[in-house]
């Protein structure tokens, strides 16, 4: 049985650091002040060098615009769902809606997102549409991880507040948010994870760009880091490869980053 | 069955005392209105959970300054019968009440009643013993803060601190404030509930089987302290454990099926119960 589960993790474990190696190692060789502050030459038809910057501003605009929509929208249904709902019609309805999200693929979603944003409300390839392409995508996480984890605070808080003269609000506000928080900061972790590994729906959405983030949410494409390892990493020429290698180093690493900073951030909220 | 009418039993309450025992209560009913005879008076208060009747027709009244004791067997209603004292049952799904419930002569079911301003003047105290996950002093403080009751920091410092010594729990955990909650043992937990309930300054405190949960000697410090605190507070407690509403019970209610079967002094009730119901529970027969 040990024996088994040793042989397991290893299989899992392998595979994994194999990942990591090499793009670690790769993206070590071509990492440099350059190629992340300039932006990408050339397209995929062509030659393709330069630096990965518009990508980097692009994403880094397309997921805060994203998560700025997602999370008080996944916190409020969150809280609607398990604070509020008494498990009622509307409630069930909104979960299954949400499962069927999570459970879409993310194609499915870009080209919706494609259909209503980009031709529908024909705000073109754009921030907006991908981020709200995006958010569809990520507020699932964000609603079930914050239903579950106020679920997981015990009734008896809830009763002890009341009794003291506590309003429902009060007491979330004060109290069982405050508990959830740990669940909670996971799964919008969770979701901005899922968000930066995102490549199809902004393929539909956002389009992309060479050009860094102008300011412009609508009518303007934008660059994002997954289009770069998904395009050019199937193009036949090295300094598209290096981007691509460069691209996967910098979004394993703000993954990572990420979650380093979820753990320290939920220790903190963990004390008392 | 045997139902006391509520206005001997009010006599019987309240009427033993000494003429300081007078005076007492009429100072503390200064400034309040319809306190005749007891703070609190159900009358013909009946409550349904969806069609059953949980409580039928209970009239009875309670005294300031007491320990009054509900008691009886496991679902005779004598928790839904505390819990609609600080409306804690609004809002479950097909309770209601018929009768009244009168504190100083106020209907806590009529319009003009805030359930939350009730519930400050009405503490409450549960079985398993509910520390918010927060520090010691934050636990306290819950209640003034939310209600804005102090002013400045050290005011709130003074009502934490006066709340703990008056749960007699100041002594354990006075230096370890910014402790969790969670750290303190079972009793202290239990105590610091209370410390907690005191905090925002109410007149009557409803315990529900407050020491059911703890260990011997942790459930008899908090049974020391029900005596304690009807110094200043009107105590109504929920038991099971007829030795201790025999220890720290004023008034003794027997209630069965829903039903009031005996309210009388303590001393009266376990020694010469009128009904016969009620002595076969204090035989332990029922």
């Amino acid at each position: 049985m040990t024996g088994l589960t040793v042989f397991s993790i290893v299989l899992v474990l392998v595979p994994l650091a194999d990942i990591i190696y090499l793009f670690v190692i790769k993206g070590l060789e071509v990492i440099s002040w350059p190629a992340l502050t300039t932006i990408t030459v050339g397209t995929g038809v062509e030659f393709v060098g330069g630096g990965i910057s518009n990508a980097i501003s692009g994403t880094v605009v397309l997921m805060a615009l994203a998560t700025a929509i997602t999370v008080p929208l996944g916190l409020l249904g969150g809280i609607y769902m398990a604070e509020f709902s008494n498990n009622n019609k509307f409630s069930e309805a909104l979960r299954f809606v949400s499962d069927v999200l999570a459970g879409n693929s993310s194609m499915v979603v870009g080209l919706a997102g494609y259909f209503i944003f980009v031709l529908y409300f024909g705000w073109g390839y754009s921030a907006l549409a991908g981020a709200l392409t995006l958010s569809i995508l990520m507020f699932p996480y964000v609603f079930r991880t914050t239903e579950l984890a106020l679920r997981k605070v015990p009734d008896d808080i809830r009763e002890g507040a009341r009794a003291l003269g506590s309003t429902k609000s009060t007491t979330i506000n004060r109290l069982t948010l405050r508990f959830a928080m740990p669940g909670i900061l996971t799964g919008i972790l969770l979701s901005v994870s899922i968000g930066l590994s995102e490549t199809a729906p902004l393929l539909f959405t956002a389009s992309f760009s060479n050009y860094n983030f102008n300011g412009s949410f609508l009518h303007t494409p934008v660059g994002f880091l997954t289009y770069i390892v998904y395009v050019y990493s199937q193009l036949p020429s090295n300094s598209a490869h290096n981007l691509a290698y460069l691209s996967s180093f910098v979004l394993i690493t703000s993954i990572l980053l990420i979650n380093i900073v979820a753990r320290v951030v939920v220790r903190r909220f963990s004390k008392v | 069955m045997m139902k006391p009418e509520p206005e001997p039993v009010h006599r019987v309450a309240s009427g033993q005392g000494t003429r300081e025992r007078e005076i007492l209560d009429h100072e503390r009913s200064k400034g309040l209105t319809g306190d005749e005879g007891g703070l609190i008076r159900l009358q013909s208060l009946c409550a349904y959970y969806g069609e059953q009747k949980v409580l039928d027709e209970i009239s009875l009244s309670i005294a300031r300054n007491r320990v009054t004791v509900f008691m009886g067997p496991s679902g005779c209603g004598k928790t839904t019968l505390l819990r609609t004292i600080n409306r804690m049952n609004d809002g479950v799904r097909k309770f209601r009440v018929t009768g009244q419930v009168l504190i100083n002569g106020t209907d806590v079911y009529s319009s003009e009643v805030d359930p939350i301003l009730l519930r400050t003047r009405v503490g409450m105290v549960f079985q398993k013993p509910n520390p918010f996950p927060i520090s010691i002093y934050d636990n306290v403080a819950f209640g003034p803060r939310i209600h804005k009751l102090t002013k400045t920091k050290s005011e709130l410092d003074q009502v934490v601190r006066e709340s703990l010594e008056k749960a007699a729990l100041w002594e354990e955990v006075g230096t370890r404030l910014n402790k969790s909650a969670l750290e303190l043992s079972g009793g202290q937990q239990q105590r610091l509930c209370i410390a907690r309930a005191l905090a925002v300054k109410p007149e009557v405190i409803l315990m529900d089987e407050p020491a059911s949960a703890l260990d011997p000697g942790s459930a008899f410090k908090v049974e020391e302290l029900m005596v304690e605190l009807k110094e200043n507070y009107t105590v109504v407690l929920v038991t099971h454990n007829m030795q201790q509403a025999a220890r720290v019970g004023n008034e003794v209610a027997f209630l069965y099926r829903g039903e009031l079967v005996e309210f009388g002094p303590a001393e009266e009730v376990f020694q010469n119960p009128k009904n016969a119901l009620t002595e076969k529970y204090i035989r332990g027969t029922l």
